[in-house]
């Protein structure tokens, strides 16, 4: 990519920046409509965060408004219940970033070893569909399989013996966090296969051929040949997702929590629409979105800044 | 080639712009000689939808020449409210529960546009409670309560309030007993959950509890009624100083819970109950498997509906006043008193507020009234020859389908505006429930023969005559100032109660204990001392100027 963009780059003569843009105006023409729709969605947006540091009243003006300074924010960071949704957050996006991407990579090499394009192409649509459904079918779906009333795993548990009555799944905080990452590579593991497959089918079978010779077998040949050449798909895609570790989810959490489990089901975006939209303090909601926000840029450019360390691919 | 590009590049840019612009306005009201006809509402009522043939809305638009854009509440009220004030965009009238539309300036106050020669029957509705119903913030009405303003003593035959609810069939297999206390009403249940451990082919469920987000209270409140006290919400008001306290962490609290762990331990109260959602505790309540449980009636009538369309009147609840010890007066129905801010409000949004009023000014007439609950004369009720309304056994029918209903009735509008409840001034009752004769005649078999037994003439009679409700009454309606220490105080002891609660009932009986002192640890961590303040204040404020002389 950086390759082509540079030779791209390289004007014959020197020109200034006004002459450059009068020569490329097409391009600056055709892409003026998305820069206006990023801006009106991403950027204008923004100006909602000043709500943040005021005690924001919505009928009033934005001059009546009175300036509260951080105490939000001091609100926030004293409160045990945030502090709690922090680490929420962060535990179950954890468990999904790894679940996600190690599924996902076993999957998609598994299904690269089948030889047999039928069977291939059909457990791979199998797997993907559940993308396609919305978290509150899916949720529906969860509450019911584990439901202690005829739910199916609590039916097979007593009947080969391994419980005595059944277990209330959902009703029990020590299982939360395992249902959610389960529900979600349920949900997305074929989807996350698609990519891995792309990357994979774009390997030059040449060097197949030449780890054969060398006396590789089927697992020497993954181990040596297929996961090197898929590690910088596997990076970009885990400096995107680092970006969204305190994007934990917001649905499964919100669908499947419940009073009882709420110490290790509510997350930050939980707190955001209780506190934000049911109580009506949206200083408070905005304070916690601009702090999630901050963390998430940091991520990125975080890991982004090792990855470049480390010699690989960077992002940005 | 670039020119036809550049060509369509304008033209589809021009096509965004208009687009973006039509969206923007929302300048689409029609005004017909300067009032306003077309009106959008905001609905929360929960009863069917009017299907877009419906007769009375065909008969407004006709005769009054109104039409409407519903938009229904799905899902969270506080939730959809919050998101309508962040976007301060609103339809003409929206419903109000409590005061956070007044508390936004979302509201255009009314005072205006009522006196009784400009709104003569909205004044007559309200002139005796006028400065009970104005927002305590600034002394203005915005709401015109949709219940609660009776003309004439209370006559339904149906309970809505909250109590104890025990199916009827519990009853008639212990014999029709006299149950009076908590431990005598969990007994009749264990004993029949015992004979019969399925009912229709379902494990039969003891007791069932709701505790989802905006029904935490159904969980909490139990205790102050058993304690003999009246629907005050999370506080216990002194009957003789006025005084109020959060009861949360009370004896009395304890010992309800402790009951309900006992019984969990027995296999009675149902394992999902802290895990489901409304939805699934109605289809659980619709399927006839659940024998008792402690609600308001409203919450579960559209189970107690489908218990009806499926005949299973056998399944049907019975509500109990239940006390701890025999000899506390139980208080659970209140005499009416002006559901206070609960009603349709007319939002800064409405461009001829004064049309809206007009409009409720004609739908509170007596004619108008009639339309609403009672229906067409002659197509939904009769009358006959000394004047009274009755309904023909065809025309109870057709009340209890909900495909009839949308198409002829209009509910979940109606739900909130103002309206005439006891009875008109030709002596009928404000509707079919009211009539204490067409309720009698309505009775399926089952039911007469079953009040037969008890020697009682409706559902009403299971509760006892309440007495006088105190000045400020009811404290559970005190606006706790969204955002303010109460508001926050409030929030966390709910968040505590279903953390909490729910482990304790399902803790055995050594463990009780330490999870109370837990939680009531807990509770003192929180500014009750702001909420109570809160609560006391406006209680003050209201004995103040409340009390009529």
């Amino acid at each position: 990519m950086r390759a082509v963009a540079k030779t791209a780059n390289k004007p014959g003569n020197k020109k200034s920046f006004w002459q450059k843009c009068l020569q490329q105006k097409t391009l600056i023409f055709m892409s003026l409509p998305l820069v206006l729709l990023k801006i009106l969605f991403a950027y204008v947006p923004l100006l909602g965060w000043v709500m943040a540091f005021q005690n924001y009243k919505p009928a009033k003006s934005f001059f009546d408004q009175d300036w509260a300074g951080l105490a939000k924010f001091e609100f926030l960071f004293k409160d045990a219940v945030f502090l709690r949704d922090i680490r929420n957050t962060l535990a179950m996006s954890l468990i999904n970033l790894v679940l996600g991407f190690v599924t996902a990579i076993l999957l998609a090499l598994l299904l690269n070893e089948i030889k047999n394009v039928v069977f291939k192409r059909t457990i791979q649509t199998i797997s993907y569909m559940p993308h396609f459904l919305s978290w509150v079918i899916v949720a529906g779906i969860v509450q019911n399989v584990l439901s202690t009333d005829s739910g199916i795993v609590n039916d097979i548990l007593l009947r080969i013996g391994a419980i005595d009555s059944s277990i209330n799944f959902l009703g029990e905080p020590k299982y939360f966090w395992g249902i959610v990452g389960a529900s979600n590579v349920w949900k997305e593991v074929g989807w996350n296969t698609i990519i891995y497959l792309a990357s994979m089918s774009a390997i030059d079978p040449s060097l197949y051929e030449a780890a054969e010779m060398d006396g590789a077998g089927r697992f020497n040949k993954i181990l040596h040949v297929t996961l090197p050449a898929i590690k910088s798909t596997f990076i970009i895609l885990l400096i995107m997702n680092i970006g969204n570790i305190l994007n934990a989810g917001f649905e499964v959490q919100y669908l499947l929590g419940n009073g009882p489990i709420q110490d290790v089901s509510e997350t930050i975006d939980i707190f955001v629409l209780k506190y934000g939209m049911q109580k009506n303090d949206y200083a408070l909601g905005t304070a916690a979105g601009i702090f999630k926000s901050v963390i998430s840029v940091i991520l990125v450019f975080g890991a982004n800044w090792i990855s470049g360390k480390l010699g690989e691919d960077k992002l940005v | 080639m670039k020119k036809m590009f550049k060509r369509i590049l304008a033209g589809s840019l021009a096509a965004a712009a208009a687009v973006s612009m039509t969206a923007c306005s929302n300048d689409t009201k029609t005004t017909e000689g300067g009032t306003q006809k077309h009106f959008s509402v905001f609905i929360t009522g929960s009863t069917e939808e009017p299907s877009d043939d419906n007769k009375l809305m065909k008969k407004i638009e006709e005769e009054l020449g109104y039409t409407f854009d519903f938009e229904y509440l799905v899902g969270n009220e506080a939730e959809k409210v919050g998101v309508m004030i962040a976007g301060g965009d609103y339809p003409d009238i929206v419903s109000c529960g409590d005061n956070t539309f007044v508390q936004a300036g979302a509201l255009t106050p009314l005072d205006e546009y009522i006196s009784e020669e400009k709104t003569p029957n909205i004044w007559r509705h309200i002139k005796d409670c006028y400065n009970k119903l104005c927002y305590e913030g600034d002394g203005h009405l915005y709401v015109i309560p949709a219940y609660g303003l009776f003309d004439g003593p209370e006559t339904d035959g149906v309970y809505q309030g909250p109590a104890f609810w025990i199916q009827k069939a519990v009853l008639a297999d212990a014999g029709y007993p006299e149950v009076k206390t908590l431990d005598e009403y969990f007994e009749l249940i264990e004993n029949y959950q015992a004979k019969n451990p399925t009912i229709n082919g379902m494990s039969t469920i003891g007791f069932e509890i709701l505790a989802t987000t905006g029904f935490e209270w159904v969980l909490t409140t139990a205790p102050n009624y058993l304690d003999g006290n009246p629907n005050d919400g999370d506080v216990k008001v002194d009957k003789e100083t006025y005084d109020a306290e959060i009861y949360a962490n009370s004896d009395f609290a304890k010992r309800y819970f402790k009951k309900l762990s006992e019984e969990y331990a027995k296999g009675i109260i149902d394992p999902e109950a802290f895990t489901q959602n409304k939805d699934q505790y109605i289809s659980k309540i619709s399927s006839g498997r659940v024998l008792g449980m402690f609600d308001q009636h409203w919450v579960f009538q559209p189970a107690e509906q489908s218990l009806t369309t499926q005949q299973l009147y056998e399944r049907q609840y019975v509500p109990l006043p239940l006390v701890f010890d025999e000899g506390t007066e139980p208080w659970y129905r209140t005499e009416p008193y002006e559901q206070v801010g609960q009603g349709y409000g007319i939002s800064v949004s409405c461009e001829d507020p004064e049309a809206v009023v007009q409009m409720f000014e004609t739908f509170l007439s007596e004619e108008w009234q009639k339309l609403f609950q009672w229906g067409v004369e002659g197509e939904d009720y009769m009358v006959d020859e000394n004047g009274r309304y009755y309904r023909t056994p065809e025309q109870r029918t057709q009340q209890d389908d909900p495909v009839w209903k949308a198409q002829n009735k209009m509910n979940a509008f109606f739900y909130n505006l103002p309206k005439i409840q006891g009875s008109y001034t030709d002596g009928n009752g404000a509707s079919a429930g009211a009539q204490q004769e067409e309720f009698e005649a309505s009775l399926v078999d089952y039911d007469k023969e079953f009040l037969a037994k008890y020697g009682k003439k409706n559902w009403m009679e299971f509760l006892n005559t309440p007495p006088e409700n105190p000045v400020y009454f009811p404290a559970w309606n005190i606006d706790k100032v969204d955002g303010s220490d109460a508001d926050y105080a409030n929030q966390k002891l709910t968040d505590l109660a279903v953390r909490y609660l729910p482990r304790l009932i399902m803790s055995d009986a050594g463990t009780f204990d330490s999870v109370w002192n837990e939680y009531c640890a807990e509770i003192d961590n929180v500014d009750v001392q702001a909420y109570e303040d809160r609560m006391n204040e406006v209680i003050d404020w209201r004995v103040e100027n409340w009390a009529q002389d």
